[in-house]
């Protein structure tokens, strides 16, 4: 039996079996993963100390954590309660982190669902930010957001007392039924009286962004839930999906919310399944010996580094060229 | 209560309605093996639900793997007879059985309560499922309406392999 909180060891049975054992409790509890730490109220932990700081391993992704904890007017996202659900990935995991970091896959995928024509289909506004230690976002510019950044328009939205608002469309990108204009204005509201109109302005400029944390965290804001991927075997990975709550946004809000991820992100949900095939198939063309390599170098010509980043095209690889180059590094470190 | 008694089949008049509930649920299955969601949904109110819950919550308060109107079913169906959704290409074939029926009346519908044993085909694999039903039939016509059919897998809070056709 072990103590819940630090792990130690405090009860074995029938213990007087151990009296001429060198047997001590002190060497058996539970082994604490030596370097743990939290930003934004994620809790990281690494099973080898060498490594750096939190902070430092995070990086320049801690702009768009921080961009995801400011969507709550509380700036508190809490976890819902049996808001988890589990589907199987029947390929590798790092397929599976490669999709979250695709911008391009959106109109053949998940054709059916969007309800776009994949041949007229235009590449949207926005770009990806790939990361030190190879973490990513990708952001995409919903189109009915590219006037809301503008201050002075929401300090005007949040004063306009009911009446209907078209860009409040930003949210409602899956093409499943979202939110009332009145559940976004009230939204809208919390947000600028919380954190004013300039920070509210650019919190809803990053509606469309998705956020992956090497090598196993993805957040989806668009449809509030974050992925967190277990590696169960080199062609099985479990994926849990959990939802999540903004404190100080309205329960119309919340529930909405929840039904987004039902409807977007479930094993039968309107977007998942279609991603979940598409991996399956990946992971089969892979045993062809035939074919050596896999192509990673689409916008490698777009690419500009911002801030530390390494930023291209919504629908550029770059972040998935970070992933493996991260992945590349640890795997070839000496073993100590 | 008295309607909230489970219905026994100790009258004709109730082995009847018995006969008429069982028979309903038996074509139902066939209609969703056959994959004829277009004549399925008709069977549907369109003031009904459609829940596969993924926690013992209520669907307002915990996460789902589907909560339906009429009006999601209805794209979901339109998306499943899609031939670029990818996750039914080709489409998963299935057969199900339909047992353990327990009808209780109620003022607004019978209360019905089945367990089912499903089998499905993706790609070579046969992947097998079994839970229980909850249907909330109305009487239409000379036959019933679906108000609410709620699907609890036994393995409802497990990870889910590709399960993309209608329950």
């Amino acid at each position: 039996m072990y103590n819940s909180g630090d792990g130690r060891l405090v009860g074995v049975p029938f213990a007087d079996a151990y009296v001429d054992s060198a047997f001590d409790k002190a060497d058996f509890g539970l082994r604490a993963a030596p370097r743990v730490g939290s930003y934004a109220g994620f809790v990281f932990a690494s099973l080898s100390s060498d490594v750096e700081s939190l902070e430092d391993h995070l990086g320049g992704v801690r702009r768009y954590l921080d961009l995801l904890i400011d969507s709550s007017p509380d700036r508190q996202l809490n976890v819902v309660d049996k808001g988890s659900l589990k589907y199987m990935v029947p390929a590798n995991w790092k397929i599976q982190a490669e999709n979250v970091l695709d911008g391009y896959h959106g109109p053949y995928t998940h054709e059916t669902a969007l309800k776009m024509d994949a041949e007229s289909w235009n590449i949207p506004d926005g770009y990806v930010a790939s990361f030190p230690h190879g973490h990513g976002a990708v952001n995409l510019i919903l189109p009915e957001t590219v006037e809301l950044p503008d201050a002075e328009k929401f300090r005007a939205l949040a004063q306009m007392p009911g009446g209907s608002d078209e860009r409040g469309g930003a949210l409602n990108i899956s093409g499943l039924r979202g939110m009332s204009d009145q559940i976004k204005r009230e939204y809208f509201v919390a947000l600028v009286e919380s954190h004013g109109p300039e920070r509210a302005a650019e919190v809803l400029g990053a509606a469309g962004m998705t956020i992956y944390v090497f090598p196993n965290l993805y957040i989806q804001p668009l449809n509030q839930h974050y992925r967190v991927f277990r590696p169960i075997a080199a062609d099985q990975t479990e994926a849990e999906i959990v939802a999540y709550r903004l404190c100080g946004a309205s329960e119309a809000w919340e529930q909405t919310m929840l039904m987004k991820v039902n409807g977007w992100a479930t094993a039968l949900g309107f977007g998942q399944p279609e991603d979940v095939e598409v991996f399956a198939s990946i992971q089969e063309a892979l045993q062809a010996r035939s074919v050596e390599w896999l192509d990673f170098s689409r916008g490698l010509h777009r690419e500009r580094l911002v801030d530390g980043a390494v930023t291209a095209s919504f629908d550029d690889e770059t972040c998935m060229r970070g992933l493996h180059e991260e992945w590349l590094r640890l795997m070839s470190k000496e073993v100590v | 209560m008295a309607t909230a008694e489970p219905l026994h089949q100790d009258s004709p008049a109730q082995d009847l309605l018995y006969r008429a509930v069982e028979d309903f649920l038996y074509r139902e299955a066939l209609l969703l093996d056959e994959r004829r969601f277009d004549d399925w949904l008709e069977l549907f109110a369109t003031d009904g639900f459609y829940w596969i819950p993924a926690t013992d919550l209520e669907p307002a308060r915990g996460v789902s793997h589907a909560y339906d109107d009429h009006q999601t079913l209805t794209e979901r169906i339109s998306r499943l007879q899609h031939p670029r959704t990818w996750s039914q290409d080709p489409p998963s074939r299935t057969t199900r059985a339909v047992s353990n029926v327990i009808v209780t009346p109620g003022a607004e519908h019978l209360s019905v309560s089945s367990v089912f044993v499903l089998y499905a085909l993706r790609k070579q694999h046969v992947l097998s499922f079994a839970g229980r039903y909850q249907h909330h039939l109305r009487v239409r016509d000379d036959s019933f309406e679906i108000a609410f059919k709620k699907v609890t897998l036994i393995s409802f809070d497990q990870a889910q392999p590709n399960i993309n056709f209608i329950w």
